[in-house]
């Protein structure tokens, strides 16, 4: 679809956080914080059990964003890490595009993202820049 | 109160990592897909392009300018951000880096914090042409 300024992007409901996917995404990006697998090193940060790496949650704003615009159409994705997301988390990305820019001849959405938990308290607050191709 | 910046995190400011060569694969961005949930059949098969935060994956062995062990209380992640001049795809060779740009203190309600902003810099192996950047900034709190 086009989008213009002012549109929603759709919601992205993410699956409850789990132990695995935690794992998976250690072996993937190569982060071994153990913070994210270990409930150990959690407790001794205060924690009751592991949380995830904050890169999870930009890569959730990431699949939000490329799912509306398409694969490889992000020109740039910034994010700010407000909170904890934890075992059992449902996080819910949501966006919006705030402007719409021609850039070198083609057009260029500009989007205002969050992802937010299950209480509605955002964990990851970002802007993405997305080619638009139609 | 001084400040908490001690002349070896000062240091770190100009300091590189890098550059390291990465070269994107097909399996590699399908696993990354995977454990993120990411159901896009663009992120597999034969030639897929790399999600936009694929570029974490790329890490070398040698130690990275950071602050010693024991700086601050707790560190966290304040911000990340990634720019791409073309999408990255499997089959590409990379040459990565990052610069510590900025170390910089503020003074927060839960403790002071110390922050380290460093810019990544990604350029094609073959024709040194930069086809992505961005910034990561992590944090050191020092408890109240």
């Amino acid at each position: 679809m086009s989008y213009a300024a002012g549109d929603a992007l759709p919601d992205l409901v993410k699956d409850p956080i789990g132990r695995v996917q935690l794992v998976k995404y250690a072996g993937a990006s190569g982060d071994f914080n153990p913070l994210h697998f270990d409930d150990s090193v959690a407790q001794e940060r205060g924690l009751d059990q592991v949380i995830a790496h904050g890169m999870l949650s930009m890569a959730f704003l990431g699949q939000a964003a490329e799912s509306a615009f398409g694969a490889g159409s992000i020109r740039k994705l910034e994010v700010n890490f407000r909170g904890m997301v934890r075992l059992g988390d449902v996080i819910t990305c949501r966006g919006e595009v705030t402007e719409v820019r021609e850039q070198g001849g083609r057009r260029l959405a500009v989007c205002a993202l969050e992802a937010v938990n299950q209480e509605g308290a955002p964990v990851t607050k970002g802007t993405a820049e997305a080619w638009l191709t139609d | 109160m001084g400040s908490r910046i001690t002349p070896e995190v000062a240091a770190l400011e100009g300091k590189t990592h890098g550059p390291f060569r990465v070269r994107v694969e097909a399996g590699a961005i399908r696993k990354f897909a995977d454990a993120i949930g990411d159901p896009n059949p663009a992120y597999r098969g034969e030639n897929p392009v790399a999600p936009p935060t694929f570029p974490t994956t790329f890490r070398s062995e040698d130690p990275y300018p950071d602050v010693p062990e024991g700086f601050g209380d707790v560190g966290l992640h304040a911000s990340q951000c990634y720019e791409f001049e073309r999408p990255l795809r499997a089959g590409d060779e990379l040459d990565v880096s990052f610069t510590v740009k900025r170390v910089y203190e503020k003074g927060g309600s839960s403790g002071d914090l110390v922050f380290l902003e460093r810019e990544y810099d990604i350029r094609d192996a073959r024709s040194g042409e930069k086809i992505g950047g961005g910034q990561w900034v992590s944090l050191r709190r020092f408890n109240k």
